[in-house]
């Protein structure tokens, strides 16, 4: 699956780079991030829990960032899996600063699924992971400008998040 | 029967004598079988097409109360052997029954839980841990044929399982001779069986006596049993296997699969029956596939339509594994895609390859549709290209009827056709002046109507032996045995397996109007290799001309002794009796007869021995056909695309079919109209989609597109009868002519609505969007 | 197919289910016609701990007439939806929305409650509850509330009800006169699930002009959605071939359509003009005079 796009977050370049590079803020804003440990130079392993209300599951994997030039670009390979599926693939993020307030961030990536949740949700793939996308940068906008603030971006967002995820996976079969 | 009596079953429409038990519940499948203590077994799955297996750690499900083992490919290393292909084939992988070092295909098993009930058996598969480096995948076949592409099986060094090549006639100077060669590409896609009934297995083991008794949801219980005895290292006479009631095969239950195996294997090493019964989605990630044949051909033609030579290069998708039939089935396609025409030269190649996916097997038809899409697709572009009209440039190519039996290029012997008047009745029956006419004025008003012909011959029961492959078990013959009982009701037992074609039925029509009973004194039993002599199975169309041909012998031994017998109590001449009515009769003269009761007392009771004569009526029928059966027909169209949104609409579907002498014509018929739908569904609705990480994208039935009643055309059917001359009842078989006439039928008709766009060819399914985009570059160009 | 285990309830009212989802919270899902629950729970994905099965909860099925509405109620399957006569009578698009739903087996358990609360982006019934304006009637063991199906439909399986509430019931005004309708599917083959579903209302004035267009669209987004655009271009307009064809070209205006292995992403677009145009056109020569 490719993935593309642009967003334009609230915050200045370096401030933007700065919470890409962030594993305390990120592991606090990506939904159901149980950890996210620092293996080594820019290598990260996370545990995810998906076990809200119906659906169960635990997500392992690795994140890691190569070909960084701060502050406007690296490379994040990841590989992931659980019982019910898994991910591997690799994307670059471009940051590009928009006047002093605003930065543009554009993506690109290239990420295979595989597993159950593939095999009977491919209907839904291409625009859930659109949409997770858009949950992950208001997440983002809301910790950026909750910072401008100098105050802690809400857990609101987070349970928004779980809550499609769960959607997501209940979706995967339809229903009339 | 004899001559001047009428008869009263073979020929009319009797219903299925299956269908109460079937319709009332009153069926046992193979998920019916309960046993005292029987264990549950489940499969884990690779969730990757292709990659190493680095670790399975099973101490956490082993562990889970109820568990009773849980099995990875290293605790049957050495133990259990590669599953089989009976199929000739250069290079055969290793095919462990649990996946070993790698997995290369999404579904593969990689390790079974083994627990008191199935749910406990899946809450242990939730606690395997398997650590796998996923590996590049290939899923195109002509992709995996490139230098560079990942080697599935490193030992062969390519992707290549087999290259083939055939030629006959002189099929160069038809090339040099030809005014021109047309040439095209064509796409059978893959496909899914998807039968009612999944797959299913129990095995039971009596360590006292040595003896293995395995229910299989199978087409073929005596070549399974065959098979099972080489893997398992048993003794056939120690082996009892049973196919239940099946529901539907369509091919891929004749076979050996990895499941049956482990279910055998699992009874023996726990002492405890033990069933395994396949779910949906297993079903269509691991049962066999159908078709995924690419071919390129080559038609070399004279201007006036005459065809020269047929030349075609086959890419065939062989899966990651070979199983029973696998490469077999390609080279059916082969050997008859010449069709129903005179074409003197032809020559094909086949390149076998291995993909990351399932492997396909025989799916209705088994090479006859990929062979007559060929065909009847080239007659169409004949037609196109020097635009003759495609009903005529298929009569003009004919085999004639006098040419009859008929060799083609190929060395099949036709046996008999008469191709015309099936043509004649269908055009007939659709108004072809009409209906072209209709076309050409709709066009004007942007009405896209098309007219679909195909016309088709294919191979039916498949005999004699060396007609199989020289390593599959039981042979081109078929069984029967039939028994009279004491209070004259008649059991026969036939070697074939029939799962839904109705063969309780015609048997009992057969046996019925020979002896000169009711139907409901017959009873046909199937399927058991410890009731039932040894037989092939079903398949391939060769139930009834095969199968029933056996049966004809065994009756007519019955028929002998009876009249022997008859004759010494009546006095008269054996060769001057008749069965009729419940009696044995004077021919000349019918009155003179005797209830068969008394001869039947007199066999079994043998109060009065008669000389040279044993006692009881029991006799057997091993037959052996000298030759296929070559049964064809007429399909033909109407159909309409709507040309702003691709969708195609049925107006008419005619088919008309010869499958030489009818038993039964409602069976016939039911024969014919899923056959159609089957067909039908490969041309219009379905496919199974891998993505290109080997991915099933098409992995439940909310995404593989099985047919509904509403997406079908209502269908009129009409036939000729041309009997073959191969086996006594004159019958050639009709269990997949439906599906190979349809499937290029359609193809036909929505390619002739979309001619006016200048759309040549398109691959199936030819799916709405397919044809949107395909008359919007039209439309642009 | 085997679901971990769980613990079923069987609810006697809506107060009860109520309660029992209180009481576990998070834990309990709603089953009612169990046509998406059903299935993930077997594959595993979802393993809830408690079933509340509001199916037979008499209070929350079939249709009645109430002060100038028609209610319908939350488990109310799909064939009794379809086959009700007031509903025939009176809001003939939605019996023939109901009417498309799936096949006969889907007809008779599906509910029209676990269907706009599922929200599935090609589910029928959300075209035609847009369309004809429906209202949703959501209760929590504090109160009732009522949501439009304009508010309704948040994002992808995504909807206004919050956790601890229950959809029970839909209100709809009846046709007015002078009104046509139709909805008019591109089926999915394998799920029988709408590729592109159009549900269009159109009621003329007394001059023959439109005076109200109401279109629902279902399939091509991540929601169902009413096409604004298609809406107004024919208000107050006269529906001839050229007003609608224009009209219906807007049918995908501004939306992230969906895309899969059965039909790409231009293809749902094209479908969408191309029903929109026909459905309206087909609504509009029902319009009795």
């Amino acid at each position: 699956m490719k993935l593309q796009g642009e967003q334009i977050l609230p915050g200045n370049r370096d401030r933007v780079w700065a919470l890409f590079n962030d594993p305390e803020r990120l592991s606090r804003l990506v939904p159901g991030l149980e950890k996210l440990e620092i293996l080594g130079p820019n290598e990260f392993g996370g545990t995810m829990n998906v076990g809200i209300a119906a659906v169960k599951g635990v997500y392992t994997g690795k994140l890691k960032l190569e070909d960084i030039k701060a502050p406007e670009h690296y490379k994040m390979v990841v590989d992931g899996k659980g019982k019910q599926g898994f991910m591997r693939g690799s994307g670059t993020l471009d940051l590009v600063a928009k006047g002093s307030t605003e930065t543009i961030v554009k993506y690109a990536g290239d990420v295979q699924l595989g597993g159950p949740i593939v095999q009977v949700g491919q209907r839904v793939i291409d625009s859930a992971a659109k949409m997770l996308m858009g949950q992950f940068f208001a997440a983002a906008g809301a910790e950026l400008k909750a910072e401008a603030a100098g105050t802690v971006a809400r857990q609101g967002v987070t349970i928004n998040f779980f809550r499609w995820i769960m959607n997501l996976i209940r979706g995967l079969f339809r229903r009339s | 029967m004899a001559a001047g009596i009428v008869p009263k079953f073979v020929g009319s429409r009797v219903k299925r004598r299956e269908d109460p038990r079937l319709i009332s519940g009153n069926g046992t499948y193979v998920d019916d079988i309960k046993l005292p203590g029987m264990l549950a077994a489940v499969m884990l799955r690779s969730p990757y097409g292709h990659a190493k297996i680095n670790s399975i750690d099973v101490e956490a499900a082993k562990k889970l109360p109820g568990v009773v083992a849980v099995l990875t490919g290293e605790d049957i290393r050495g133990k259990l052997p590669t599953l089989i292909t009976a199929a000739p084939a250069q290079n055969v992988p290793y095919h462990p029954a649990l996946a070993q070092d790698r997995v290369r295909f999404v579904g593969e098993a990689v390790a079974v839980a083994v627990a008191i009930d199935q749910y406990t058996a899946q809450d242990a598969l939730d606690l395997i841990e398997v650590d796998y480096d996923p590996l590049p995948v290939i899923t195109d076949p002509e992709k995996a044929l490139e230098a560079d592409a990942p080697v599935i099986h490193e030992q062969f060094g390519n992707n290549i399982s087999t290259r083939a090549e055939v030629k006959s006639g002189e099929i160069d100077r038809a090339m040099r001779e030809a005014d021109r060669i047309i040439k095209f590409r064509l796409v059978n896609q893959r496909l899914a069986p998807v039968p009612m009934e999944p797959r299913g297995a129990v095995a039971q083991w009596n360590p006292g006596s040595e003896y293995l008794t395995l229910w299989s949801s199978t087409q073929g219980p005596h070549l399974l049993r065959s098979y099972l005895a080489e893997v398992l290292k048993l003794p056939e006479h120690r082996m009892r296997v049973i196919a239940p009631e099946v529901g539907g095969g369509f091919g891929c239950k004749l076979n050996v699969y990895a499941e049956e195996v482990m279910t055998a294997y699992l009874a023996m090493l726990l002492n405890k029956p033990v069933k395994w019964i396949e779910r949906r989605r297993e079903n269509l990630a691991t049962t066999t596939h159908g078709r995924d044949l690419i071919t390129y051909i080559e038609a070399p033609v004279k201007n006036d339509g005459t065809i020269l030579g047929l030349k075609a290069r086959f890419i065939c998708d062989m899966g990651a594994y070979l199983q029973l039939l696998t490469p077999m089935v390609p080279g059916f396609a082969g050997m008859m895609m010449t069709g129903c025409y005179k074409v003197p030269a032809m020559a094909f190649e086949q390149l076998m390859v291995f993909t990351n996916k399932m492997a396909p097997d025989a799916y209705r038809g088994a090479g006859r549709p990929e062979a007559c899409f060929i065909a009847e697709r080239t007659m169409d572009m004949i037609a196109l290209e020097l635009n003759l009209d495609p009903a005529e440039i298929r009569r003009k190519n004919f085999i004639p009827k006098e040419a009859f039996p008929a060799q083609i290029a190929s060395g099949l012997i036709y046996d008999s056709g008469d191709y015309e008047p099936a043509l004649d009745l269908a055009l007939k029956h659709i108004d072809y002046p009409k209906v072209r006419a209709e076309q050409a004025e709709g066009r004007k008003h942007g009405r896209y109507i098309g007219i679909g012909i195909c016309s088709y011959v294919e191979i039916c029961g498949i005999g004699p032996s060396p007609m199989l492959p020289p390593s599959m078990k039981g042979g081109g013959w078929e069984s029967a045995t039939i028994r009279m009982e004491p209070d004259s009701k008649v059991t026969v037992l036939t070697g074939v397996s029939p799962h839904g074609q109705g063969q309780e039925t015609s048997f009992a029509q057969l046996v019925a109007d020979e002896l000169g009973i009711g139907i409901d004194d017959v009873t046909v039993v199937h399927g058991d290799t410890a009731i039932v002599q040894y037989g092939t199975g079903t398949f391939g169309s060769r139930g009834t001309s095969v199968g029933g041909a056996a049966l004809m012998m065994a009756v007519q031994k019955l028929q002998a002794k009876m009249k022997k017998i008859a004759s010494t109590m009546m006095e008269v001449p054996p060769d001057q009796l008749t069965f009729n009515n419940g009696t044995i009769a004077m021919a000349s003269d019918l009155t003179k007869s005797i209830p068969l009761q008394r001869v039947v007392d007199a066999s079994y009771g043998h109060k009065h021995p008669i000389p040279g004569i044993e006692p009881g009526l029991n006799e057997a029928g091993f037959y052996e056909p000298t030759a296929c059966t070559f049964p064809f027909g007429t399909h033909a169209c109407v159909v309409e695309v709507d040309a702003d949104t691709g969708v195609v609409k049925f107006l008419r579907y005619v088919a008309v079919d010869d499958c030489g002498r009818i038993i039964n014509p409602l069976l016939v018929e039911g024969q014919v109209h899923g056959g159609i739908a089957q067909g039908i569904a490969q041309a219009l609705y379905e496919e199974v989609i891998y993505d290109e990480n080997g991915q099933l994208l098409t992995a439940t039935l909310m995404d593989y597109a099985v047919p509904k009643a509403e997406m079908l055309p209502h269908y009129e059917l009409d036939s000729t009868v041309t009997p073959s001359p191969i086996n006594p009842l004159g019958v050639k078989g009709v269990g997949e002519a439906g599906t190979i006439g349809s499937t290029p039928c359609v193809v036909s008709g929505v390619l002739d609505a979309l001619k006016p766009f200048g759309i040549k060819n398109l691959d199936m399914p030819l799916k709405p969007e397919k044809i949107w985009r395909a008359i919007q570059a039209a439309r642009k160009a | 197919m085997f679901p971990a285990s769980f613990q079923y309830h069987r609810a006697a009212s809506v107060k009860d289910a109520l309660g029992m989802l209180q009481q576990f919270g998070d834990d309990a899902k709603l089953l009612s016609g169990g046509h998406s629950l059903l299935p993930m729970m077997k594959l595993r994905l979802a393993q809830p701990t408690h079933l509340v099965d509001i199916a037979g909860v008499a209070e929350l099925s079939g249709v009645r007439e109430e002060g100038g509405k028609i209610v319908i109620g939350g488990a109310t399957i799909h064939d009794n939806v379809a086959s009700n006569q007031i509903v025939r009578n009176k809001l003939g698009l939605l019996a023939e929305v109901a009417s498309a739903i799936g096949d006969i087996q889907v007809r008779n358990r599906g509910t029209i409650g676990g269907s706009l609360a599922h929200s599935d982006p090609a589910a029928d019934y959300p075209a035609g509850v847009l369309a004809l304006e429906g209202e949703i009637k959501l209760e929590s063991s504090s109160g009732s509330r009522v949501v439009k199906a304009q508010d309704f439909f948040v994002d992808l399986l995504t909807t206004a009800i919050k956790p601890g509430e229950i959809l029970t019931g839909v209100s709809f005004t009846p046709h007015p006169a002078r009104t046509g309708f139709a909805y008019l599917k591109h089926r999915q083959p394998a799920s029988g699930f709408a590729i592109v579903g159009i549900a269009a209302m159109v009621t003329l004035d007394a001059k023959g002009n439109c005076e109200r267009v109401r279109v629902g669209v279902t399939g091509l987004g991540a929601k169902a959605f009413r096409p604004a655009a298609v809406e107004s271009a024919l208000a107050g307009k006269k529906p001839d071939t050229g007003a609608i064809g224009t009209a219906a070209a807007h049918a995908a205006d501004g939306i992230d359509p969906l895309s899969d292995i059965h039909a790409s992403a231009d293809f749902r677009s094209e479908l969408a003009r191309v029903y929109t145009r026909r459905a309206i056109q087909q609504a509009i020569a029902r319009i009795k005079t």
